[in-house]
């Protein structure tokens, strides 16, 4: 069986993301990847994306981009637009209450395999409504389509599992693409709030707030939620709130340069800081290393489990490394993450 | 002679005789040389017979070049097929009327260059008061509130000034170049709005020289708009969506 397949599969994830670093580092080829080889194996796929991709020539460079394939009896979501110029024949099944430039998101089962543009919608509840349709109509996995650099879909309120996409359009030397991808896999990786009593309260504490100061006391924690009008201005005013006995501060919110900096400057040991998925992290990479070499520690209330990363070594302007070289330098790199160069491993 | 849609080719006398006008830029400076390869890199691109019309030095050793030529290549138009939609297209006053009779109050609109983009022509061109080419910009409309906040203005910055403001829809103008730069801040945006819970509240619209509708959904927004915007397309958008949802969300 293969590889890639195989580390889903058997993990028994359901729903995966694929999601990339930026433009062109072959997300539609992971997709494609894939779906055939949910084909082979027999089994019911649903398919959309979180944007739109799929067209014949990228919008801004104007190259041929790979379509995608939706195999016989497949379930797609795509907009209306799209649904009437398929090539693969589509059944249609329901209207959604997805609307997009390109028309309302239709849900249609394929009849007979052929290519499809996909257009999705561009909220996170958008893509969550599909996808529980998807299941009801019998798909026994769904496949998220990333769209150019944007992760929303990655996060566990989606996908069960992601697929990270990254290549040689990402920087201008191999050394920077891999340096940006190890950052992009650490905040993937952020691990869970291990202890037990701590997530409770910070849970607790986000249900009557933006974000949660928790502060130590003899019985355990005790959360003290901010409200506001936006989740980032309670984070700021939740770091006011430190003192000798802050365990650790929860932000419902993005977790910004801003207020990892504001917690940079203030602290020599920082508290504790906990956001519900990395998809909230906005933060530089500076920032980051800064903040976990003075000790502090980030965590997550559900982590993202981080499937795959997926290379592309060229880039659409022709440049490109060589296929062997840069695989091996990735999987050292990502080590134990499971790396593929799903063109190169199957040529 | 019988047009063949598989074989387009550029007009200009006769059907198919391939006729073509280009202008560029070398980095040389004018003279026999720089014409010469002038025709060299016409010829490259696929125009045969070319000829300069006029070349140009521009100093600092750039010279610029207008050539006629034959393009030989064909296009299969019968073979094209786009997905697209067509969006309705009301007038002031139609905006305004609908907004009272549909909506019952005023539409908020807060609009932005963001992120490093100073270029507010084209933002200006829609909210301003004077409007654009005859038509009147959002700030003119009395059934709607619109605040332009300038250029350079933070992502997170954007967003906090939306919520104060109760906005109905976001407006945000970049020049997306070649550079991902531009486009990684307008997904910013998205990303930013989605992990403050904003995402299903407010509309994003974006507008730019290379921005289309199809960009825009690429990107996570709503709707997009590019060159020729008339600051009444994007209030009939933003009304028409407005409507729409207020329908969804009763049913």
């Amino acid at each position: 069986m293969d590889r890639l397949y195989k580390t889903l599969t058997e993990q028994g994830y359901k729903t995966t993301s694929i999601v990339g670093m930026t433009k062109n580092v072959g997300k539609t080829v992971t997709l494609n990847y894939l779906v055939k080889e949910f084909e082979k194996s027999g089994k019911k796929v649903g398919l959309l994306s979180a944007g739109y991709d799929g067209e014949r020539v990228d919008r801004l460079t104007l190259k041929d981009k790979p379509r995608i394939y939706a195999p016989a009896n497949a379930v797609v979501a795509t907009a209306e637009a799209c649904f009437k110029v398929a090539e693969a024949r589509l059944e249609y099944l329901e209207a959604s209450s997805v609307s997009t430039p390109l028309g309302e998101v239709y849900l249609a089962r394929v009849l007979e395999p052929g290519l499809v543009e996909l257009a999705g919608p561009a909220s996170v509840s958008g893509l969550r409504g599909l996808i529980t349709k998807m299941y009801s109509y019998g798909c026994e996995a769904v496949l998220v389509d990333g769209a150019i650099n944007r992760i929303a879909s990655a996060s566990p309120a989606v996908s069960e599992s992601s697929i990270l996409a990254t290549g040689a359009s990402l920087g201008p030397t191999m050394d920077d693409v891999i340096k940006k991808t190890i950052f992009r896999c650490e905040l993937f990786n952020t691990p869970e709030v291990e202890d037990g009593q701590l997530l409770d309260q910070a849970l607790s504490g986000l249900n009557d707030g933006e974000a949660v100061h928790l502060s130590l006391c003899s019985d355990g924690y005790k959360p003290d939620p901010i409200r506001a009008p936006l989740p980032m201005q309670a984070g700021s005013q939740v770091i006011g709130k430190c003192d000798n006995n802050t365990a650790a501060l929860v932000f419902g919110g993005a977790l910004i340069d801003g207020l990892i900096e504001e917690l940079i400057n203030n602290f020599d040991k920082p508290p504790i800081v906990i956001v519900r998925d990395a998809t909230k992290l906005f933060i530089s990479p500076e920032n980051y290393y800064r903040f976990i070499n003075r000790g502090g520690k980030l965590r997550v209330l559900k982590r993202i489990n981080l499937a795959a990363v997926t290379l592309n070594p060229t880039d659409p302007a022709g440049r490109g490394y060589d296929p062997r070289m840069f695989l091996e330098k990735m999987l050292e790199a990502l080590k134990p993450t499971p790396v593929f160069d799903l063109v190169y491993e199957n040529a | 002679m019988s047009k063949d849609l598989s074989r387009i080719k550029a007009y200009g006398d006769t059907l198919n005789d391939g006729a073509t006008q280009v202008s560029f830029t070398l980095p040389v400076p004018a003279g026999d040389e720089a014409r010469e390869a002038a025709r060299q890199m016409a010829l490259k691109m696929g125009l045969e017979e070319p000829s300069i019309t006029f070349m140009a030095d521009l100093g600092a050793g750039f010279s610029f070049f207008v050539v006629y030529g034959k393009c030989k290549h064909t296009v299969d138009y019968s073979a094209i097929k786009i997905p697209k939609k067509q969006q309705e297209i009301l007038s002031y006053y139609e905006i305004n009327d609908l907004i009272k009779k549909e909506l019952g109050r005023k539409v908020v609109v807060v609009a932005a260059c963001t992120g490093s983009d100073a270029h507010t022509v084209g933002i200006d061109a829609i909210i301003n008061m004077k409007g654009y080419m005859g038509e009147y910009g959002l700030e003119r409309y009395p059934e709607i509130e619109a605040y332009n906040l300038g250029s350079q203005v933070p992502n997170a910055d954007l967003l906090a000034k939306a919520v104060e403001l109760n906005a109905d829809a976001v407006l945000v103008s970049q020049v997306v170049t070649q550079k991902n730069i531009h486009l990684e801040n307008l997904t910013e945006l998205v990303e930013l709005a989605e992990a403050e819970g904003l995402r299903d509240k407010v509309l994003l619209i974006c507008g730019g020289p290379r921005i289309s509708h199809e960009l825009a959904i690429e990107l996570g927004y709503e709707a997009g708009f590019g060159p020729g915007t008339l600051p009444n397309h994007v209030g009939s958008y933003i009304v028409a969506e407005l409507v729409r949802r207020k329908k969804t969300e009763k049913s």
